[in-house]
């Protein structure tokens, strides 16, 4: 059986990780809220956008055409990988990378040239070591993604594909569906799908609304916005799923320390006794002997 | 019903609600230049350029906003105006967009697409200026600055 005393600075040493976790796990919980709260305040515009989007197409009609729907030949596409710049978050970075990878070694199949554009150290770092060279880092963006630091990152892909010198745009990220479910997804941003006309607008309540200067003019600003906001929202999704993924491997490793608290300590305790029994035994073996 | 009819105002920016709320009127900044809107306002949506968002509250104390680029829906008495950069006019930073005014003259733009691009940051400078120069009446532009059109 182990000394006590090293059990005693075992157990110690436990203890400190479980503080150091469980702090961890209390930051990732008030920076989870906050990052909830920033993708929950983009939603009223997301929806407004979409329903707005419907209406125009709905008064546009079908012949309606722009650069961002048409569907080229493919030659050039970007892979935006999205994940953290700090680890400690369970299999979060994995996963994302995960889907980073599958995506780029499909688009490889297709014969396409892919250009790597990796957000965040983690995910870079392990591409690296899959042999896949991102082309571009960001590593700027911290867990607070605002619409500017983003925008920057959106408009430069947008304006590339508009100069034709992408075909595609892919986004590798972690989509957040509810608290308890998170998914590593890839979704094409660039070329977009032709907007779909609102059924509501459709169906009854149908208003002559005035377009100012024309529905198609205003569907051609509005489209942009909408790929804009599409990687934005794969930015504020990332973030909060890191939150919700540091909590709970936080929890876990919590857990996990304060049951190994427990097993040293009876460890200790048990050897402890085992020694003192020992002594006793040495000690009355030895006066056992003088008589 | 024309007494006491009030608009319900929503202003939403992706990073969330910036107004929320009654108002008695509304001004906003068209593309083409600005509109104003009252209650029984035909539907209506109209593409939103650089300047100023002045909301006139029901108790009539206003509230003004720098916005550039968006869009603005009438429905019913109900306006929304989705924008991506909605900034309060008193926070609108002066030298910041005199500073952005002289890059962007001293930029040379060849072509249609980036003489567009020029032209839209310089319609955002003039357009900051000026709203800065309204809400504060200090630092108001003068004709040159509003006049001085890029060489071309």
């Amino acid at each position: 059986m182990a000394k006590p005393r090293a059990i005693l600075k075992r157990t110690q040493s436990v203890k400190n990780i479980a503080k150091i976790t469980k702090t961890m796990q209390m930051i990732a919980t008030a920076k989870f809220k906050r990052a909830f709260d920033r993708a929950v305040a983009a939603r009223p515009y997301t929806d407004k956008l979409t329903r707005l989007i419907g209406k125009l197409a709905d008064a546009a009609g079908s012949e309606f055409e722009h650069p961002l729907l048409d569907k080229r030949e493919p030659k050039k596409v970007v892979l935006l990988a999205i994940s953290s710049n700090r680890g400690l978050c369970g299999g979060f970075n994995a996963n994302a990378t995960k889907a980073a990878l599958q995506a780029h070694a499909a688009l490889l199949e297709r014969g396409l040239d892919v250009e790597v554009i990796a957000c965040g150290k983690r995910v870079a770092r392990m591409l690296k070591y899959k042999r896949v060279i991102a082309d571009v880092e960001h590593t700027h963006i911290e867990d607070k993604p605002t619409f500017a630091e983003v925008d920057v990152i959106g408009s430069e892909l947008l304006e590339r594909y508009a100069n034709g010198e992408v075909d595609e745009v892919h986004v590798a990220y972690t989509k957040f569906e509810t608290a308890a479910r998170q998914a590593a997804v890839v979704e094409q941003v660039l070329p977009l799908e032709p907007p779909q006309a609102d059924e509501d607008a459709a169906s009854g309540v149908q208003q002559n609304f005035i377009f100012h200067p024309s529905a198609e003019q205003i569907l051609a600003d509005l489209l942009p916005r909408s790929v804009r906001l599409h990687v934005f929202q794969a930015f504020l999704d990332s973030a909060v799923s890191e939150q919700t993924a540091r909590m709970v491997a936080m929890k876990s490793a919590t857990d996990n320390a304060v049951e190994m608290i427990r097993d040293l300590t009876m460890l200790y305790n048990r050897s402890r006794q085992t020694q003192i029994t020992t002594e006793l035994s040495e000690i009355i073996g030895g006066a056992a002997a003088l008589e | 019903m024309a007494e006491n009819a009030a608009l319900t105002v929503s202003v939403v920016t992706p990073e969330g609600s910036a107004y929320e709320g009654q108002a008695h009127h509304v001004v906003a900044p068209a593309f083409d230049g600005e509109m104003a809107v009252y209650p029984l306002h035909a539907p209506m949506v109209a593409v939103l350029g650089h300047g100023e968002l002045r909301i006139t509250r029901t108790d009539g104390a206003g509230q003004n906003f720098y916005l550039s680029g968006g869009v603005l829906q009438v429905a019913g008495d109900e306006v929304s105006i989705l924008a991506e950069t909605v900034i309060p006019s008193r926070d609108v930073d002066v030298e910041q967009a005199h500073t952005e005014l002289t890059e962007a003259m001293g930029t040379p733009a060849v072509g249609e697409v980036e003489l567009d691009a020029r032209m839209d940051r310089l319609d955002d400078a003039r357009a900051r200026i000026r709203v800065a120069g309204r809400s504060t009446g200090r630092n108001a532009p003068t004709a040159d600055q509003i006049l001085q059109k890029p060489v071309e």
